[in-house]
């Protein structure tokens, strides 16, 4: 397997692996799923480009939807969906395109491109011409009823 | 919600977008970028749309935090809800408890169909909203005909009440009226609470103007304060206080004038009204009015009354109905207000008067067995008074089918008084007691008359048997004779009221044909004709009335007319069949083509009563322009009773009444002339006299628009 | 002259039950209408449930109305108007009669001297007037009753 990020270990497995020594890019392809510390993402088809020395910098996972899930640095659940992930183990950050959605607890969002990074919990969603859906569940203590 | 039909029929529709809803309580969020943290603050950015419930904010930025349901514009934000939609330039709106500031802003208030400005605007929840430096008017955007201005405005849309402080009301620009507090209707559910300055003249109390000022002292009460000033009689001070229970009414009015310059004392209005139901079956009621001198509503009546009253009542009384039977109590006394009726001419009091009347079952229901009793006491100063007690139990056997009816009737009334102060070498304790029979039968022919008319024929006669006794030594407490009308010839007695029970032994015959169109029911056309035929003259008199010895009344003929839909007619008239002199003759026709425009005419004559002819429409002349006019004529005294003409301009948000009108005054043939006139502020409430209530009393079945 | 004696008045079929809606008995129309039913064989039921057609009251008001004055602008002659609003529909089936209005109008004349007996006079004139607005009315149901 391709030399990993410094501080946590990316194990990858699928059901094949060919790695094309020229262009120096690895494709995964059958139940793939890479886990790193918290967060696992699965799909069909991942990508890895290895740089001639040096950690991995890029994985492309697509998938029907590709999907990840992780746990937010103040331990809530999150994970999410979309046609294809780019996942930058050094930014620690994620980038969901393509009827991309991701749900923290019960609060969804969807877009055409979401970015999630994992490190400090931040999603930005949207992109010019692309809108952001999203549905918050408000918490119990604000049903509406107002002040006493 | 633009222009709907009805009261803002004549206003452009100003069409709105619908206000998106989801259904459920979640929190739905459009944006072109969402950031969102950890803590839960999201920041939203680009035509950003955040709904929740029914409650919508639109902005180009927003920072929203889910934990407090606090949304934050920095930038101009629309707050959209069902009923309100406000424009700020920036602002903060909670969803949790829908409360908020939006400041700078402009809001429509669509059930008022109002909008207006505001430098601050502050949601205090789902139904009340505060608003600081505001405006507000019903009138279309861009051309407000009036506008209010205040210094702060509450609107709560729970009770559709407005209310506002510091209040300037503009007309075309022009300040009509400040006002410091005020209140106002925020739906046609709620009476108008804006009660403005009432301006009027009348020769008799020259110019007046009368303040009237609101108290809504709590949903079920409320009180009017009505400072007045009388240019020609000084000034005075109206107040009205109302009270609706669960199961009563009640409504004080008073009126005091300190000091009258031209009466010079002071004069006073006392009036309670009220109505009661206990129980369902308990019903009580009290309608006590004085005031300080026969003259008062001549001098200080509002130009707008119909028609004055000789004897003020004052009485209160209670029933109680038990299926069966019902008993009733009851007071009456009257406050003379002719200067020139002696006290002996006014009406009885009575104090009091008991009804206890019962249907007695009888097995299968055939027979129906009844009694009618009543104990009453009379006073009147310089009269004889006493009390009198009257009991009649009566048999009858209606008996009937399809294309008959026969009712034998049979009954004995025993009435006995107790009297004071009666005529020297009068009974003290007269009484009379007789036995009265009848017989009604009547047959029901019909024919078809044409497609969809059935034509019946249905002949009635009614024997009717009294013996005659004496009645000179009873007084005349509360009875009186009426002019024969077609009801009355099928009567067990041609007085109204206990004091006389007419000897008789007669025969009514009369005729009745009707067309009734077969599809719908509706009754086209009827005529009636009937005459009572005395086999005995009738030798029983009110005192000081001549014997009538005609061997047969008059004609009594009537016809009703109701062939079309929007019109109808009405005829009745009694002639004298030996000397073919009509002694009372009345018409009545109506051309009606909506609750706004109609027609009425009217004839009514009474041989040596009266003679009026009258006529009364109202008529849209243009979308705009609508008349009103009334004439009441009396052709034999060649007098004019009372005539008003009146204008109304109606426009969308506004309307304008002007009425000229000439009345008569109890001051024999002295009229009184007074123009008024009313601007009606739509959604908000009229100003001036209220001459779209007095053309409602007195043009049968119109109807104002606004 | 083609006239013949009435034959059975016809009133609709589910009326042979009726349940009388949205009024008291204490209010003598009410009464007068019940009676003229009840005579053209119709019984009257307490419990809608039982009843074959609902006949609702919608609702009866009385004017009265000045009609003539005085040289003195007194009230010499008055007006009565009662309206009578109703309708009705079978509890089964589609039978049903839109709202109804009836109206019905009195006059009297009354000198000043009469006021005592203006109360007892507006009683026998209503009494006319609610046994015509009953006979009028059940005139409306017969109309509608080959609909049933």
């Amino acid at each position: 397997a391709p030399p990993v990020a410094r501080d946590a270990p990316v194990h990858i497995s699928a059901d094949r692996f060919h790695f094309d020594q020229k262009t120096g890019v690895g494709i995964y392809t059958g139940h793939v799923r890479v886990t790193q510390n918290t967060l696992t993402i699965d799909g069909d088809r991942l990508t890895v480009v290895a740089p001639p020395k040096g950690p991995v910098e890029r994985l492309t996972m697509d998938g029907n939807p590709a999907t990840f899930s992780d746990v937010t640095p103040k331990g809530k659940p999150v994970k999410g969906h979309a046609a294809h992930m780019l996942y930058l183990p050094d930014s620690r950050q994620i980038q969901l395109q393509g009827q991309a959605e991701l749900s923290q607890e019960r609060n969804t969002f969807s877009s055409t491109h979401i970015v999630y990074d994992t490190k400090n919990g931040v999603v930005t969603a949207g992109a010019p011409g692309h809108r952001v859906e999203a549905t918050l569940v408000p918490d119990q203590g604000t049903t509406g009823k107002s002040a006493p | 919600a633009g222009g709907e039909i009805g009261e803002w029929a004549l206003c452009p529709i100003e069409p709105r977008t619908p206000v998106p809803r989801y259904g459920d309580h979640l929190v739905h969020i459009h944006a072109d970028r969402a950031f969102l943290n950890p803590r839960g603050v999201s920041r939203l950015e680009g035509r950003v749309q955040l709904t929740r419930g029914d409650q919508t904010l639109l902005s180009d930025a927003i920072d929203f935090d889910n934990a407090t349901q606090l949304a934050i514009s920095p930038g101009p934000l629309t707050l959209e809800t069902p009923d309100l939609k406000i424009n700020g330039q920036h602002g903060r709106y909670n969803f949790g408890g829908q409360t908020g500031t939006l400041d700078l802003a402009r809001y429509h208030l669509y059930p008022a169909h109002a909008h207006g400005e505001a430098s601050r605007i502050r949601r205090l929840g789902p139904d009340r909203t505060a608003l600081s430096q505001a405006t507000y008017s019903t009138c279309p955007i861009g051309h407000r005909a009036w506008q209010l201005s205040a210094s702060d405005v509450h609107l709560d849309q729970h009770d559709d009440i407005g209310t506002a402080r510091n209040v300037l009301i503009r007309f075309k620009g022009v300040p009509i009226l400040y006002t410091p507090y005020l209140s106002f209707p925020l739906s046609n559910r709620r009476k108008s609470g804006l009660l403005p300055p009432v301006i009027g003249q009348t020769t008799n109390a020259g110019f007046q103007y009368q303040q009237p000022i609101y108290w809504n002292i709590a949903p079920q009460a409320d009180a009017t304060l009505t400072p007045e000033i009388f240019s020609s009689r000084g000034f005075g001070l109206g107040t009205q206080l109302r009270y609706l229970g669960t199961r009563s009414y009640s409504e004080l009015n008073t009126n005091y004038l300190p000091h009258d310059r031209l009466y010079g004392g002071a004069r006073y209005l006392f009036s309670f009204r009220q109505h009661a139901n206990p129980t369902d079956d308990l019903s009580t009621y009290v309608d006590y009015n004085r005031v300080s001198d026969p003259n008062y509503f001549n001098d200080l009546g509002t130009t707008l009354r119909n028609v004055d009253t000789t004897f003020l009542g004052q009485g209160a009384g209670m029933s109680y109905y038990g299926g069966d039977w019902s008993l009733s109590a009851m007071g009456q006394q009257y406050q003379v207000l002719d200067p020139a009726l002696p006290a002996s001419a006014a009406p009885y009091a009575i104090l009091p008067q008991v009804d206890f009347n019962a249907r007695i079952p009888t097995p299968g229901d055939r027979l129906r067995l009844s009694l009618r009793s009543q104990w009453s006491r009379f006073e009147r100063p310089g009269s004889v008074t006493g009390n009198r007690l009257d009991l009649m139990p009566t048999a009858r056997l209606p008996l009937s089918g399809a294309a008959w009816f026969l009712t034998p009737a049979v009954s004995y009334r025993y009435t006995a008084y107790q009297l004071q102060n009666q005529l020297p070498g009068d009974p003290a304790a007269p009484s009379r007691s007789l036995p009265i029979a009848s017989l009604d039968g009547g047959l029901y022919f019909e024919r078809s008359a044409g497609a969809h008319t059935l034509q019946t024929l249905e002949p009635r006669l009614f024997y009717l048997y009294v013996p005659y006794r004496n009645q000179q030594a009873l007084p005349v407490f509360d009875t009186t004779a009426f002019p024969l009308t077609f009801s009355q010839m099928f009567a067990d007695n041609r007085f109204v009221g206990p004091d006389r029970v007419s000897n008789a032994n007669q025969l009514t015959a009369a005729l009745t044909t009707r067309f009734i169109n077969t599809d719908t029911g509706r009754e086209l056309m009827s005529a009636s004709l009937g005459q009572i035929f005395y086999f005995q003259p009738q030798l029983v008199t009110l005192p000081g009335q001549p014997v009538d010895t005609a061997r047969r009344s008059d004609y009594v003929s009537q016809l009703n007319v109701a062939i079309a839909r929007n019109w109808w007619a009405n005829a009745g008239i009694n002639l004298n069949p030996t000397t073919h002199v009509v002694d009372t003759a009345t018409f009545n026709a109506q051309y009606r083509v909506s609750q706004d425009q109609l027609i009425n005419l009217g004839y009514q004559f009474y041989r040596q009563q009266y003679d009026q002819a009258s006529v009364s429409l109202a008529w849209p002349i243009t979308q705009r322009w609508q008349i009103a006019t009334s004439l009441s004529y009396s052709p034999q005294a060649k007098r004019l009773l009372q005539a008003f003409a009146g204008i109304q301009y109606d426009t969308c948000c506004w309307a304008f009444r002007l009425l000229a009108q000439r009345y008569l005054t109890t001051l024999n043939g002295s009229y009184n002339e007074g123009i008024s006139f009313e601007l009606v502020l739509k959604g908000l409430g009229n100003l001036g006299t209220p001459i779209g209530t007095y053309l409602q009393r007195t043009i049968p079945d119109y109807v104002p628009p606004a | 002259c083609g006239f013949h004696l009435r034959g059975v008045a016809q009133l609709p079929a589910a009326m042979s039950r009726t349940y009388l809606a949205g009024a008291s008995m204490q209010n003598p129309v009410v009464r007068s209408l019940a009676q003229a039913l009840r005579a053209n064989g119709v019984t009257l039921v307490s419990d809608p449930q039982q009843a074959g057609a609902v006949l609702t009251i919608v609702s009866i008001n009385t004017t009265q109305r000045a009609l003539t004055v005085s040289a003195l602008n007194q009230a010499t002659s008055y007006a009565l108007e009662t309206t009578l609003v109703f309708r009705a529909h079978a509890t089964q089936g589609r039978w049903k009669l839109p709202d109804q209005s009836i109206s019905v109008q009195r006059q009297y004349s009354l000198s000043t001297a009469q006021l005592q007996s203006q109360g007892p006079e507006e009683r026998l004139l209503q009494q006319s007037m609610t046994r015509e607005l009953a006979n009028l009315a059940l005139l409306r149901l017969q109309a509608h009753a080959g609909a049933s």
